[in-house]
């Protein structure tokens, strides 16, 4: 279609999408588009199903109606991968094997490609930019909360991607760190970047939202 | 010693496997899988009892009955309802039993044939099977090399891979079959019983230290060939099963490892 070139493709679009967990609906009919350039600032209380949108959105927990599409493609059959990001809300569990805070970031660019190919003007730039050049060496696992979920973010945002999304990027997270991450989100957007956003507070990342919706139990508010 | 054409062999033999086995257990030590090791290679001992029965080569037929084994895991996992840990206990009795059902099927091979295959030998290492260990020992590092990160990825976070485009289910049956090749790889030096000792006690080792998952692989696969090589030539001077010696001696290097980090932390 011609069109497309006048218009992108809208990165991520939700229609009628239910997710039930545990026998629970937990997204009930929801519809969403998320275009190019946005950047969606999602909050919600406790429970109410923010992480499970965004994970609804990577195609990590079934839908039980609807559908979710990432740049036109369902998700079930998505591939350009190396287009999206995700910084999950969880720290996983590294204690198994020390891994060092630049191994950690540096995953985040392995793609399924057999031969990786590594952007390392990009990881070291996420690196720096969130404070983490000094600890780079150290066991990620010997880390605070905060400097861990700065890892988390690093991680994703080293990947360059068209469609970023943060879960909770700035939980524990000090405020020098909060303006550390909003500078880079600042340029992603203003670059033409797509983020969406999960947070709980007002701070300087919420600060740069184009939208904001909260997640209630009757469905989303724009606001 | 080193005169002796089977002692060059099973040396060998011995450095490949030190190498070898501790590069796979750090994938399996981040995964939690630390037995899976052990489990396939009780799933190799039915291969042996397999090669004594129909009197083909031991090695050989030991690396295919192990890798299908280990696709059978991995196909139980993805497709029932079985977790992981209960798989690999049915892979356990199952490997056993029928080990030993064929061994004693088989005319004129008895048990001792078995011994050398469960705790290792010096002995009996042929050309051939040097062959077949350095094939292995080869496709182990040409894939390690290849997909090592992804590997990585998925051992560290498997739901993040999953949204780099990784397919994990995949990249999880490709550990399991490698873990299989190297179960193969140290048979006959270390022993199918033992042999999973060397792919984790290294990296329980290395880890006292270590500050990233790529220095206790190297380190891991360094104090691997030590104790691999130091361990042969102990059991030579002692004339006791290769097995026991080099996992005995490995447990030391932990034991002093360990020790020395409490040391250290104190101050
Ligand atoms: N694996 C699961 N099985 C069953 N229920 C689940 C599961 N994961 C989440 N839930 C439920 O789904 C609901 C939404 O969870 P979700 O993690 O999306 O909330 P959230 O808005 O991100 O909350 P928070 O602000 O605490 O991060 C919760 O009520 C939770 O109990
Ligand atoms: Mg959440």
């Amino acid at each position: 279609m011609p069109a497309d070139e006048a218009y992108p493709v809208t990165p991520c679009t939700l229609q009628g999408v239910t997710v039930t967990l545990g026998g629970v609906p937990v997204l009930r009919h929801l519809d969403l588009a998320i275009p190019d350039g946005d950047f969606l600032v999602v909050l919600g209380a406790n429970g109410s199903g923010k992480s499970t949108l965004l994970r609804a959105c990577l195609g990590l927990v079934p839908v039980t109606t609807g559908e979710v599409r990432l740049f036109g493609t369902q998700v079930a059959s998505f591939r350009q991968w190396s287009r999206i990001a995700y910084a999950p809300q969880q720290f996983p569990d590294c204690r198994a094997i020390p891994v060092s805070v630049s191994e950690f970031i540096a995953s985040g660019q392995t793609g399924p490609s057999i031969v990786g190919r590594r952007n390392r003007a990009a990881l070291q730039h996420a690196t720096v930019a969130l404070g983490l050049w000094d600890l780079r060496r150290r066991a990620i696992g010997e880390l605070s909360g905060g400097q861990q979920r700065r890892c988390l973010v690093a991680r994703a945002l080293g990947r360059m991607s068209d469609l970023l999304f943060l879960d909770e990027p700035t939980a524990g997270v000090d405020e020098e760190g909060q303006h550390l991450l909003a500078a880079v989100l600042r340029s992603r957007r203003d670059e033409g970047g797509t983020t969406v956003v999960v947070t709980h507070e007002h701070n300087a990342v919420s600060d740069l939202a184009t939208r904001c919706l909260v997640v209630e139990p009757t469905g989303l508010r724009y606001c | 010693m080193l005169s002796y054409d089977f002692m060059q062999r099973a040396m060998l033999a011995a450095v490949v496997v030190g190498v070898i086995a501790p590069l796979i257990g750090t994938f399996l030590v981040q995964r939690r899988l630390a037995l899976l090791g052990d489990g396939m290679g009780h799933v190799a001992l039915t291969g042996v009892g397999l090669a004594f029965l129909v009197g083909s080569a031991p090695v050989g037929t030991a690396l295919i009955v192990t890798v299908v084994g280990a696709i059978a895991l991995e196909v139980i996992r993805a497709r029932s309802r079985t977790a992981g840990d209960l798989a690999l206990a049915l892979l356990f009795y199952g490997g056993i039993a029928g080990g030993v059902l064929f061994a004693s099927l088989a005319t004129g091979s008895g048990s001792a044939a078995l011994n050398q295959y469960l705790f290792g030998s010096l002995v009996t290492v042929s050309t051939g099977d040097v062959w077949a260990l350095l094939g292995a020992a080869v496709v182990i590092i040409a894939v390690l090399g290849l997909l090592g990160r992804v590997l990585f990825l998925v051992a560290l976070d498997p739901a993040l891979a999953r949204t780099q485009g990784v397919r994990v289910e995949l990249m999880s049956a490709v550990l399991t079959v490698l873990t299989a090749v190297a179960v193969v790889v140290g048979m006959r030096t270390v022993g199918l019983l033992l042999v999973s000792a060397v792919m984790i006690i290294p990296i329980a080792t290395a880890q006292q230290f270590a500050g990233s998952f790529r220095i206790t692989q190297l380190v891991g696969s360094a104090i691997g060939l030590v104790c691999c090589v130091g361990g042969l030539t102990l059991s030579y001077v002692l004339d006791a099963p290769p097995g026991a010696v080099i996992v005995l001696l490995a447990l030391v290097g932990f034991v002093v490892a360990a020790i020395g980090r409490a040391a250290l932390a104190r101050g």
